[in-house]
């Protein structure tokens, strides 16, 4: 073949109306998290999203674990998988195997992901499966009533430290950075609106995993643990770059504190992702050129069910004794 | 006039008549000097015999026995004269002997049977290294020689790995699509009335546990406690009419057709023709199938993806989109046709179908395949003027360059392994593409073989290899690549040419490879040659490329000559009639149009470089003058708002005006739940306030101290009675 070019306007002329939908079209239900949960922030954004890049609600599944988190695909009205304490990434790793053509997002918490779930959590970045998962880290179990998160910062008192958290808190951007084939990392907090829909859509548009980490408030339980970051915005630090986010001029007003970086810069990242006093809002890291698991392992061959059948058949005679030494598997 | 210089121009003027001192030279066996060294081409390495691979899913598709035995011997063994590596290149010499002595044949036959007779007698090590070298190829296929039938073959050859790609990719989107839709239709099915039924049901469970059920009770069940939800009958009977044109069509092999363990209904169409004539009836003929075939495909895809509105799309369909069939996408995904016209001119009842496809833009390659391009000159001109019997190939790609949207290749077979990446392009392109071929295998040159032929006609640009790809860019030059031809910067390629003297002295001296030395390999042209004999060289004689490079004014100053050489080596200087002499001047000025063409040694661009260099030298020269003596550029440096600045145009918002920072809304739901008709969510669902007067100041003060982000900002109350005021007031003065 050429590299000529293989538009056709017959094409596009068809796909220009497929149906578009409202951010209504997308909501089901009323949330039932706290009031002023950072959840909430988090919810309308992946709703303006779906509007906005057009997403059809049969072709959209959201996937989730267990957790405040994790109750987000019950007010999505698409497909939704809510599935079992630390297991999102695998089941929507399987969902991406057996229907590539789905948009596939996962929301998990800081529990979910990064205690029971880890194994899957380092794998899935290192299989970079073509999907955005948004970390919500709230820095406490929020759902079983205040116990100790991997992130809950140090000297944190909870229901089950009561004297403090006794472990330096687990950062899960650096964790994910340092696994081979990540390809997109950012970081987001609950209350800058704008940016968390901006990450989003690069995330979205990213093909690979997406891992974004969101700040999130919890006022029921930590109710002013992140007032000195959300009330001072010096404490935030913006990166910024073409080939990365570029903040508003009305934000660019706000959030003074701000720093070029250019997400192929994988060591800068680390660097950025470890800092304590600010946090740093986001993309990290972006590289387009990591190839996808999903792609890789693609035979090309047509699922039918004869293959299945076949593939099924083969395995099964392994474990099958032929009379006269295979006369029979030979007739 | 000296007698001998009187003979010399009158043979020069005359071409036939041969005055005292001169000698014909019919039976002298001469050919140009620089071909002195190829004679037996079986001795040599070079691009032929080639390999015209098998496999259709692989790379290479051909490849030279030269290449092919480099590469089981390269790299470590190719640096030093290893063992393996001096019986890798007997054995290529066997294969290529046996090769050319019958015609070609099969690679693993030649190499057995070459293997066979080099083991004869050898040692265990060379032995050792022939089995290693027969293992070693992996490659089967025919091998072919540089003659007549070269062209055709290897164009076919790329043309059917470029189709067989082509219908791998397309059938499998047909097959997906027709498994799709069938599973919708099954799918429906097994949700019916019939589907459900109890013997359905029964069968498609398992035999340990069927005992355990009772399927007549589900049966009931699942007809009288399931809504039913079938498909509609419209959507039904389109996606059968789908399947239909799917499995129906003819432009491709079904896998099973091509393994003989099945057929289509229909034989599958051909789309080779011998006439361009044909291809275009054949073409239009299938066009409305073709068209309905695409568009099934686009509608099948919509089907299974679940977007087909048959509200808007039915119209589509029947009236409203461009044909996909002849879109981009189209030929790029259905067949194109080939077309391998017989050798010779064009013939000219085929110019105008050939040249209406092309122009057309229509899916054909075409062949176009000469033999014989060195016949007697005409006055003035370098070939034989075209006439009732047709075109000249030259002309015929010539002229389809100026189409611009076609990709054209012309090539010498002795070029064609060399070009194959550009044959392979051709036969990719989506539109129509046309390769003109000089095989050099019209019988008309003596001893000299094909591939020497055709070279040399390459060499001498009477016959100069181009390629135009309307792809690579925007104009000529991007488009249209000459580099391919030897030394293209110059005239004439020149080598240099050693010998010795009667004194066995060494000489060595450049010598350009011109038209007239290819045009005086050819029989029918000895007439117009005449052999000077050594005693009588003398300083009226030249080459002919420096009478040629001579503006033409007439008689020329010095008689040109060649150089020639005869079968024992003997080097003889052989006098150039004019009409072979001016028809080298009109091969030069033709070459100099095409590399032109081909951006090399463009006059235009070099006139519009030195014009446009001149212009901004003025130019410079001006602005240098405008400047004031010393005079310092300020540097501009942009500095970022000092922080809390309000920028310049932005309008400070009234701390006395209730509103929220919409965009910093992180849609928490607090001031909605306080009032929510005061407090609304817009499009992105972040807060506003939608109507100051729905509500009280001290809800617009509880709402900001619950706001999580602190967005609200209170303002002032618009109703002054409002109890409570002063200490509304006091809680509002932190978020104003």
């Amino acid at each position: 073949m050429t590299e000529t070019s293989t538009f056709s306007a017959a094409e596009c002329l068809l796909r220009t109306y497929e149906e578009q939908h409202d951010i209504e079209a997308f909501q089901k239900g009323v949330p039932r998290w706290c009031d002023g949960c950072g959840d909430n922030a988090i919810l309308a954004s992946i709703q303006r999203l779906c509007r906005d890049e057009g997403l059809r609600p049969e072709k959209t599944v959201f996937v989730s674990g267990i957790g405040c988190s994790s109750r987000l695909p019950h007010y999505m009205k698409t497909y939704g998988f809510h599935g079992i304490h630390g297991r999102a990434l695998p089941i929507a790793e399987g969902v991406r195997m057996a229907r590539p053509d789905l948009n596939v997002f996962v929301n998990t918490g800081d529990g979910d992901c990064c205690s029971i779930g880890t194994a899957h959590w380092i794998h899935a970045i290192r299989y970079n499966m073509n999907m955005t998962v948004m970390v919500h880290d709230n820095l406490i179990y929020g759902l079983t009533k205040m116990q100790v998160s991997p992130t809950t910062p140090q000297g944190l008192k909870t229901n089950t430290t009561p004297t403090g958290a006794y472990l330096e808190a687990l950062q899960p951007l650096t964790v994910t950075l340092g696994v081979q084939n990540v390809s997109f990392v950012a970081q987001v907090v609950d209350w800058i609106p704008e940016v968390l829909y901006d990450v989003l859509l690069a995330a979205h548009r990213h093909r690979g995993l997406s891992f974004i980490r969101i700040v999130q408030r919890c006022p029921e339980f930590l109710p002013r643990l992140l007032d000195p970051w959300v009330r001072d915005p010096k404490t935030v630090l913006m990166l910024n770059h073409e080939r990365g986010l570029q903040i508003s001029p009305e934000l660019a007003g706000v959030y003074t504190n701000r720093l070029e970086h250019d997400p192929l810069d994988i060591n800068r990242a680390r660097e950025i992702a470890s800092e304590t006093e600010v946090i740093p809002v986001g993309i990290l890291y972006h590289n387009p050129a990591v190839p996808c698991y999903e792609e890789t392992r693609r035979n090309g061959q047509l699922h039918s069910p004869e293959l299945v059948g076949r593939g099924l058949a083969a395995q099964m005679d392994k474990f099958t004794i032929w009379p006269d030494d295979g006369a029979a598997q030979d007739a | 006039m000296s007698m001998k210089l009187q003979a010399n121009v009158a043979h020069y003027l005359n071409g036939r008549t041969r005055g005292p001192g001169l000698e014909a030279v019919e039976g002298l066996g001469l050919r140009p000097a620089l071909m002195a060294h190829y004679r037996d081409l079986s001795e040599l390495r070079y691009d032929y015999p080639l390999l015209l691979v098998d496999s259709t899913d692989r790379d290479p598709w051909a490849i030279s026995l030269s290449a092919l035995f480099d590469s089981l011997t390269a790299p470590e063994d190719r640096g030093e004269v290893s063992s393996r590596r001096h019986t890798a290149l007997r054995l290529e010499r066997e294969i290529r002997r046996a090769a050319l002595a019958d015609g070609g044949g099969r690679l693993a036959t030649l190499l057995a049977e070459a293997v066979a007779r080099l083991s004869e007698g050898a040692d265990e090590t060379v032995r050792g290294d022939l089995e290693a070298l027969q293992s070693a190829v992996q490659l089967d296929g025919p091998l072919v020689d540089c003659d007549g039938d070269l062209p055709g073959r290897l164009v076919r050859q790329s043309w059917q790995r470029v189709e067989a790609r082509k219908a791998h990719l397309t059938w499998r989107a047909i097959e997906r699509l027709t498994r799709k839709l069938s599973d919708i239709l099954r799918a429906d099915e097994a949700n019916s009335g019939a589907g459900q039924e109890k013997d359905r049901l029964e069968s498609s469970f398992g035999n340990s546990f069927r005992s355990d059920f009772d399927f007549g009770a589900m049966s009931n069940l699942l007809t009288t406690a399931r809504p039913a939800s079938t498909l509609p009958d419209e959507r039904r009977e389109r996606i059968r009419r789908l399947l239909h044109v799917l499995r129906a069509q003819r432009f491709f092999a079904t896998p099973e057709a091509h393994d003989g363990t099945g057929g289509q209904d229909m034989e599958p169409y051909s789309f080779v023709f011998t006439s361009s004539d044909e291809a275009v009836k054949a073409y239009r003929a299938r066009l409305p199938e073709l068209s309905e075939l695409a568009k099934a495909m686009m509608m099948a895809d919509l089907e299974v993806d679940g977007a087909y509105r048959a509200e808007v799309h039915d119209h589509l369909f029947e009236q409203g989109i461009d044909d996909p069939a002849t879109d981009a996408l189209g030929l790029t995904r259905f067949p194109s046709y080939l077309v391998v016209l017989p050798a010779g001119r064009l013939p000219a009842s085929e110019i105008g179908p050939l040249f209406q496809e092309l122009a057309a833009g229509l899916p054909i390659k075409v062949l176009l395949q000469t033999d014989d391009i060195s016949g007697p000159p005409q006055w003035g001109n370098g070939d034989e003027p075209d006439g009732p019997d047709g075109l000249d190939v030259r002309h015929v790609t010539g002229a389809a360059m100026s189409l611009s949207s076609v990709y054209v290749l012309q090539t010498t077979s002795s070029h064609m392994y060399r070009a194959r990446d550009h044959v392979r392009r051709a036969m990719g392109f989506s539109g129509p593409a046309l390769l003109g071929v000089f095989s050099g295998a019209g019988g008309v040159m003596g001893d000299l073989p094909p591939y020497l032929v055709a070279a040399a006609a390459m060499e001498s640009r009477v016959f100069p290899t181009f390629v135009y790809d309307p792809t690579a860019g925007p104009g000529w030059a991007s488009r249209c690549d000459v580099r391919d031809n030897p030394q293209a910067e110059l005239d004439w390629p020149v080598h240099e040419l050693a010998y010795e003297d009667d004194r066995l002295q060494r000489h060595a001296q450049p010598v350009a490879f011109t038209a007239a030395d290819f045009l005086a390999c050819d029989a029918r042209n000895a007439v117009y040659l005449a052999r000077v004999p050594a005693d009588k060289w003398n300083g009226g004689l030249a080459p002919v490329a420096d009478v040629v490079a001579e503006e033409a004014h007439g008689m020329p100053e010095k008689v040109p000559y060649l150089l020639m050489v005869d079968p024992s080596g003997g080097v003889h200087r052989v006098l150039a009639s004019r009409h072979l002499t001016e028809s080298a001047r009109e091969y030069r000025a033709r070459w100099h149009v095409v590399r032109e063409l081909g951006g090399v040694r463009n006059s235009f661009a070099e006139r519009q470089v030195a014009e446009a260099r001149a212009q901004w030298e003025a130019e410079r020269a001006l602005e240098v003058e405008a400047l004031p003596p010393q005079t310092v550029t300020p540097t501009v440096v942009a500095e970022e708002a000092a922080d809390g600045e309000v920028a310049e145009g932005v309008t400070a918002p009234s701390p006395d005006e209730p509103r929220i920072d919409t965009t910093r809304c992180s849609s928490c739901n607090e001031c909605i739940l306080i009032n929510d008709r005061m407090f609304q969510y817009d499009g992105n669902k972040q807060a506003f306030i939608a109507d100051l007067s729905a509500g009280t100041y001290a809800e617009m003060v509880l709402a900001a101290e619950r706001c999580q982000v602190a967005v609200i900002h209170p303002g002032k109350p618009i109703n002054p009675d409002e109890p409570g005021l002063e200490d509304l007031l006091k809680r509002a003065e932190q978020f104003l």
